[in-house]
């Protein structure tokens, strides 16, 4: 299992490239859904569109996690069973001495057992060399230019240094080059007292040493010796392609503190007037001497990053909305009045605790933070938010990657105006964009793709795909552009001026009218893509001996609803959705049937979002009777009844062709 | 914080090597349990834990996530519990929060 994980994961780093390689794999799995007679259209679009998969160090991270959790499991797992002890913690405790287990890589045991081994050692000669070899292979690991005797006079070098990656085992080199290697073995021995003094109170520096030649703990020695062979195990297999991806996620991280860091004292720069003068001037200090501002009141009343709350914040109408809301808890009234008090503290009226007392102060009143202010400092937070964000994304590999991919075409939107967006959002999407060839204008949707779950990558993938098979250009002029996506038209222009930077905060645009009836029909023809594809062995970036569908969807979770009328008209469905086909499915139904079916459809989704359609469903499954339920139902119903009236058409159409 | 009798946080999120993140808070007695071991707490820190939270929906959903990363942290009160949930979204300041916990 651990195995298949980390080839998952480095399936997915190299997505691009696997995606980027496999079009003619995408041509053929939609030819053979749609038709051989299809192929060449299913071809231009595919070569045309610019595909570009990605994932974010917050992936990476998770990942890491997940594998490194699931190798832990499967080792302890091992171990143990080898010496018939179960599951259970605390029966485990009593075989390592108390010691506890966090998971494979963190257990106290390890270092205890290190310990063992070199007191069992006779000599103090040989214990010092032991000590020193173990401490050299480690290192040798990673720095393969430094000799054996380089090492025991010490001559190692920075550059050297910085090449390991486990902190621990770095500051234990550090230590040797600093002491001597008998200050290694005394300070192992302390730590390994005060690990096992907790469940062996009799041990002490004094007497370790011979309860240890005495075969006190030989039983823990042997769990240790079973667990030194599994971490070879995992050094062997694992280690080395994990530590590479935790050195990149580690740099990523730092790029993303310096870029956050940068721009909050930006941000400070611009907001320190609402500050009292004091704190004003220490600001200006701290920015001209040090990386950091961290004073106190700033972070209390501007936040001490961008993303803070502020105490500002509970000045704003929601907070207002609150206060004066009877069903909103007391907790929370006591934050809201608490930062305000704070404020007002800061600002030097000090009215003691209690709220309505500042409420009532002119004083206050006359300083009380308007709309304007909070604006001022929300506008203000966002926009170097933004910046952040824009300057993180592009600067990594990822990023410079899609961009090197894009040189050379003369497209409309440019990179650097749609990508620093699809990476602040993790969208997954179809972008609509043009290049200029021999003066035409071509369609080269881009295909964004976030590579995240780890399962339905490919699921995400021919969902999207799928959207470019059915895309119609009708016309373009300039950079406005008309086109159909599933069964909307949309006319919009396209963002070609790349000198404004891109707003990554800007929210969703408004749900077209067709477009949430689409997205359920996109995905259902997706599933069966994926279907067919997956039954012929054919898997592009999911994993063929583990892929799990889980089979749940934003846009599928009310598909009952619309059931029969997908099951009744799905050819003409399918046929609708390309070419300017519309007319073919509303000329059977009725274009004014089909209208009431989306937009009822759309008032569903939107009437239960989020908790009230978890709600609804837990409601549903138990068959509570409730208000929700019940109007629930009212929607069902009617839209059977759309059904209905699009049946009785199509056979009034039928009627009227036979007669004709 | 007079009105909050106990906080609960639990979190399956990779901050640390544990699987998930587990903690009781209690206002009353500044104590804090993680993963059932007791440690102290600053009636300060209680404050910033307020802070963060009492400006969330109480709930963060992304569907189309499938294995989600999921939180949890519950307000119990006199009258009542508050529940603030997350599946795959998250409150703008939720590394913030992820800096409280990791202060711990």
């Amino acid at each position: 299992m651990s195995k298949e994980l980390m080839n998952n994961i480095e399936r997915k780093i190299n997505s691009p490239q696997i995606l980027n390689n496999s079009i003619q794999t995408m041509i053929d799995i939609f030819t053979k859904f749609y038709g051989e007679e299809n192929r060449d259209y299913i071809t231009e679009k595919f070569h045309h569109m610019i595909l570009f998969s990605y994932y974010d160090e917050k992936d990476l991270e998770k990942w890491l996690f997940r594998l490194k959790t699931n190798i832990s499991d499967q080792f302890l797992e091992e171990v143990f069973h080898n010496f018939e002890i179960g599951t259970d913690e605390n029966e485990r405790k009593k075989h390592t001495m108390g010691l506890p287990i966090y998971s494979f890589e963190h257990y106290p045991i390890n270092n205890v057992c290190n310990y063992i081994r070199i007191a069992k050692i006779k000599s103090k000669e040989e214990q010092e060399e032991y000590a020193r070899l173990k401490l050299y292979n480690y290192l040798k690991e990673w720095v393969s230019d430094i000799s054996y005797e380089d090492f025991k006079d010490k001559k190692v070098t920075k550059e050297q240094l910085d090449k390991l990656p486990l902190p621990i085992t770095k500051s234990n080199i550090e230590y040797y080059l600093e002491f001597d290697i008998e200050d290694v073995i005394e300070f192992e021995k302390d730590l390994s007292v005060e690990e096992l003094e907790a469940w062996y109170s009799d041990v002490t520096p004094s007497n370790i040493d011979e309860l240890i030649q005495e075969g006190t703990f030989d039983k823990l020695l042997e769990i240790g010796d079973a667990f030194q062979k599994k971490y070879e195990e995992y050094h062997t297999n694992y280690e080395k392609r994990i530590n590479q991806y935790e050195a990149i996620l580690e740099k990523e991280k730092e790029l993303h503190d310096k870029i956050e860091s940068k721009y909050y004292k930006a941000y400070l720069l611009e907001t320190k007037k609402y500050l009292n003068q004091e704190d004003q001037e220490r600001i200006d200090r701290e920015l001209a001497s040090s990386e950091t501002v961290n004073i106190y009141n700033v972070s209390l009343v501007l936040g001490s990053c961008l993303k803070d709350t502020r105490c500002i914040d509970f000045f704003d109408e929601a907070s207002e909305a609150d206060l004066k809301n009877p069903t909103i808890k007391e907790y929370r009234k006591e934050t809201i009045q608490r930062n305000r008090i704070r404020f007002f503290q800061y600002k030097g009226i000090n009215l003691g605790n209690h709220y309505e007392d500042y409420v009532n102060s002119d004083e206050c009143k006359k300083i009380w933070p308007d709309e304007e202010m909070l604006t001022d400092i929300r506008n203000k937070a966002n926009h170097y938010k933004n910046k952040a964000n824009i300057e993180f994304y592009s600067s990594l590999p990822i990023y410079k990657e899609a961009m090197k991919r894009l040189e050379g075409k003369d497209i409309m939107v440019k990179g650097e105006v749609f990508l620093p967006y699809i990476f602040t959002n993790k969208s997954i999407c179809v972008l609509t964009n043009m290049e200029k060839k021999e003066e035409k204008n071509i369609p080269c949707p881009v295909l964004c793709l976030h590579i995240e779950n780890d399962d339905t990558d490919d699921l995400d993938l021919i969902h999207e795909l799928n959207h470019i098979f059915e895309y119609t250009l009708l016309s373009t002029d300039e950079n406005i552009v008309e086109e159909i996506s599933g069964w909307d038209l949309i006319k919009s222009r396209l963002a070609s001026d790349s000198r404004e930077p891109v707003d990554t905060l800007a929210p969703e645009g408004e749900k077209r009218q067709y477009e949430l009836l689409s997205e359920v029909v996109n995905e259902l023809i997706a599933e069966k893509i994926t279907k067919q594809m997956h039954d012929n062995g054919i898997y592009i970036i999911d994993d063929a001996e583990h892929y799990q569908n889980s089979g749940s969807c934003l846009y599928t979770r009310f598909e009952d609803l619309i059931h029969e009328f997908i099951e009744e008209y799905w050819d003409l469905i399918v046929e609708s959705r390309r070419n300017n086909n519309m007319h073919v499915l509303l000329d059977q139904i009725g274009k004014e049937n089909f209208d009431e079916l989306a937009d009822l459809f759309t008032k569903v989704n939107e009437r239960f979002m989020d908790n009230e359609y978890e709600q609804l469903r837990k409601d549903l499954k138990k068959q509570v009777d409730n208000d929700a339920v019940r109007e629930f139902n009212k929607y069902k119903e009617k839209i059977h009844t759309i059904f209905m009236k699009m049946k009785e058409y199509t056979n009034s159409h039928e009627n009227k062709s036979l007669s004709s | 914080m007079n009105s909050v009798n106990q906080i609960e946080i639990r979190i399956t999120y990779p901050i640390n090597t544990n699987k998930n993140i587990e903690l009781f808070v209690v206002p009353n007695t500044l104590k804090v349990y993680i993963h059932g071991q007791e440690k102290e707490i600053e009636a300060g820190m209680i404050d910033r834990l307020m802070d963060i939270i009492c400006k969330w929906d109480y709930e963060y959903i992304d569907d189309s996530v499938l294995d989600a990363t999921t939180f949890s942290v519950k307000v119990y009160t006199n009258s009542g519990m508050d529940r603030y949930f997350g599946s795959g979204k998250y409150p703008d300041n939720f590394d913030t929060f992820l800096e409280w916990i990791r202060d711990l």
